[in-house]
């Protein structure tokens, strides 16, 4: 579709100008969009091997607990587990990749799980405690992985309808203009002619005459 | 002053012969090993309230379910809450049942000074011992007892109270705690040879599962100090010279034969599969094979001792029952844990 | 009154009082552990009721070996006379049969408890937990037996 512009040099010119600001910026995000795409795939990767690890953990804990669990009254387990020591702390920090903002959780602090007596408490609450603890990390880490995936995945989508309008709107509609302003400008340059022609003509005819 | 008039030699202590006659009869109405591996047997898991209706087909239960509107746990503790209630009233006022019944509120009082300490609002709180938690927290309050508080509860858990002193650690409190009540499981129990002996072996068992426990954690000599509990027959000393031996190697140099074929079956089963809690299960049992003994007595507060410890392994084969069935743990893990039975 | 007389009526208080109070603790014991069955199951009152009342034979057969030196000195007709010696040996017989009932009741209460033990837990086994305390009761009756045999020998 072309656009509603005055077909002349001034417009040509200035649409020839922004054709080729059009084309490079398509490259730029194209080449952008395959860096993100890259990045990507790497974290969903990454994010796969996470989740993987989380869930091997969780299972070993919960299968520790559900040992506990068997043979000890659920308040006296309520009751070892809802006393930690220290609290948990997190601290929010934002980075940047490839100019786009993505936050990350960082664990500064895990509380201490281990404050009850050995003496009423399954042996096997210790085991699933630790590696619990050992898991929030992880967790923390696949939260962040996570939440980088699904910013990254929002801004491939934004690169690729930019690349696509480039592509498939912006830039066949400019060269279409360009192509009607030169033609227009063509005929206009052949009516002229035939003008001049038709001019000289007459001219001939009163000279001859 | 009570304790000195209990009978030296045990089972022979004739006052608590209507108690005894009322515990033989109780003993039949508990739980068969049949009716639990029949339940054990059924093939369906259960759900939350399917657990319920089974545990209904049992006739005290029932009465149990019947007076409220309760979970399993509930039921289960309610069941417990009525054991310790009847024996308490059977023994005379024997400090020896009450020292049993005092597990519960020293649970209570570690629970809730854990829970001030860090300002949160108190979870887990049992109803099986003498003071209700709303009581036990007035206690911590007022530092008092209100009347008709038994002198022996109220004493033993000031005595506690006394040793938690201002600004303690959250990781100590529960060890201070358990200390003192295992100091005074000791020496009320230290009334005849055969219960002595219940009590020190129950503190040897811990003992050594601590022991192992901060093995397998690696956890430091530190903490080894604070949860070994006084009163046992192994020496502390035995247990800080072989801190950070492996556990394989120190098995063989515990002096006491029976214990020592615990640990070997445990480190067998831990060697497997990496649990510890075949070792729990092995002590609970080695203990409820120590008080079948008391089954034979017929005189004396050996057999109310064993029945209450045949209620607590009751309630504690059901719920390993229950829980494995409603959350579908394999057989073979729910049938590995399940306490042998005294009944 | 001689001081024979006096002996062998003091042997005759002896040997009843003596197994009395056997008989009563051991009657105790077994009322007691039975009282403990019945409030959690009243149903088995009859068949605990033998077992209650077993220890109480000693006192019984202590009262009949009470009553047979009674009859002996005649003491409640012409009373006959009785030498020193025959009266130390009427009580010496008395007294020792009297030990024997009160320890042999005591005893058979004990039994009578653990059999009364076994019947709250396994009703089907009533006979055999009857039969556990008729085993003491062999001696008691031994010993009255004895007691009376004795007696017989002693000539008034």
């Amino acid at each position: 579709m072309k656009l509603n512009v005055n077909p002349n040099r001034m417009e040509l010119l200035k649409l020839k100008k922004r054709l080729a600001l059009a084309r490079r910026g398509h490259k730029l995000l194209q080449d952008k969009q395959e860096q993100l795409m890259r990045n990507f795939l790497q974290f969903v990767g990454r994010a796969r091997e996470l989740r993987k690890q989380v869930q091997d953990k969780l299972d070993q804990a919960l299968r520790k607990f559900d040992l506990c669990r068997l043979v000890t009254p659920e308040k006296f387990l309520a009751a070892a587990l809802s006393y930690p020591k220290g609290q948990l702390k997190l601290k929010v920090q934002v980075s940047r990749l490839l100019n786009v903002r993505i936050p990350r959780l960082e664990l500064e602090e895990q509380p201490d799980p281990f404050t009850y007596g050995f003496a009423q408490t399954p042996s096997d609450l210790d085991a699933s405690l630790k590696i619990l603890s050992e898991t929030l990390p992880l967790m923390i880490e696949l939260v962040n992985v996570e939440k980088t995936i699904v910013i990254l995945s929002e801004e491939i989508e934004k690169t690729r309808r930019r690349v696509n309008a480039l592509e498939f709107v912006f830039i066949p509609n400019i060269a279409e203009t360009i192509k009607y302003i030169e033609t227009k400008l063509a005929e206009l340059e052949r009516s002229n002619i035939n003008r001049l022609m038709r001019v000289k003509e007459i001219m001939l005819e009163a000279e001859a005459r | 002053m009570k304790e000195k008039r209990e009978a030296k030699r045990p089972g022979t202590d004739t006052r608590y012969t209507y108690a005894v006659g009322r515990i033989k009869a109780l003993e039949a109405r508990l739980i068969s090993p049949g009716d639990m591996e029949r339940l054990l047997d059924e093939e369906t898991p259960l759900r939350s309230g399917e657990s319920l209706r089974a545990l209904g087909e049992f006739p005290d239960y029932s009465e149990s379910i019947a007076a409220g509107d309760r979970g399993v746990e509930e039921v289960l503790e309610e069941q417990l809450r009525l054991a310790y209630g009847l024996l308490c009233q059977l023994s005379l006022g024997s400090n020896v049942i009450k020292v049993l019944r005092l597990r519960y509120d020293f649970h209570n009082l570690k629970t809730l000074l854990k829970a001030r300490l860090l300002g949160l609002e108190p979870q887990g709180l049992s109803r099986v011992g003498f003071l209700s938690p709303e009581q036990m927290n007035r206690v911590l309050d007022e530092k008092t007892f209100e009347g008709g508080v038994d002198p022996f509860v109220a004493e033993t858990i000031l005595l506690a109270l006394g040793r938690v002193t201002e600004g303690v650690a959250l990781d100590t409190i529960e060890a201070i705690v358990d200390e003192c009540y295992y100091e005074t499981l000791a020496r009320v129990l230290g009334v005849n040879p055969f219960l002595k002996e219940y009590a020190r072996k129950t503190i040897d068992l811990i003992n050594l599962r601590t022991f192992w426990r901060l093995q397998v954690m690696g956890w430091t000599e530190e903490r080894l100090a604070e949860g070994l509990l006084p009163g046992g027959s192994i020496e502390e000393a035995f247990f800080r010279a072989n801190f950070g031996t492996p556990m394989a190697d120190v098995a063989p140099k515990v002096r006491d034969d029976s214990y020592r074929k615990l640990l070997k079956d445990a480190l067998h089963a831990f060697q497997a599969k990496n649990d510890l809690s075949v070792l729990d299960k092995l002590m609970d049992d080695y203990l409820i094979e120590f008080l079948r003994k008391a089954k034979s007595y017929c005189f004396g507060l050996e057999p109310l001792v064993g029945y209450i410890a045949a209620k607590e392994n009751e309630v504690t084969r059901l719920r390993t029952i229950l829980y494995g069935k409603e959350r579908s743990l394999p057989m073979e893990t729910v049938r590995e844990l399940l306490r042998s039975s005294y009944a | 009154m001689e001081l024979g007389l006096i002996l062998a009526i003091a042997g005759a208080i002896a040997v009843t009082t003596i197994s009395g109070i056997g008989s009563a603790i051991g009657v105790g014991l077994a009322g007691q552990a039975a009282a403990g069955v019945l409030s959690e199951d009243p149903e088995k009152f009859g068949r605990l009721v033998p077992l209650i009342g077993i220890p109480g034979t000693q006192g019984f057969y202590g009262f009949v070996l009470g009553f047979l030196v009674i009859i002996k000195v005649n003491l409640l007709g012409a009373i006959k006379s009785v030498t020193v010696s025959q009266g130390w040996q009427i009580f010496a017989i008395t007294f020792i049969v009297g030990f024997v009932e009160c320890i042999s009741a005591i005893h058979q209460g004990k039994v009578a408890v653990a059999s009364i033990g076994m019947l709250a837990k396994r009703p089907e086994e009533t006979g055999k937990a009857i039969v556990l305390p008729v085993f003491v009761e062999i001696y008691a009756v031994i010993g009255l037996v004895a007691g009376f045999l004795l007696l017989q020998g002693v000539k008034v």
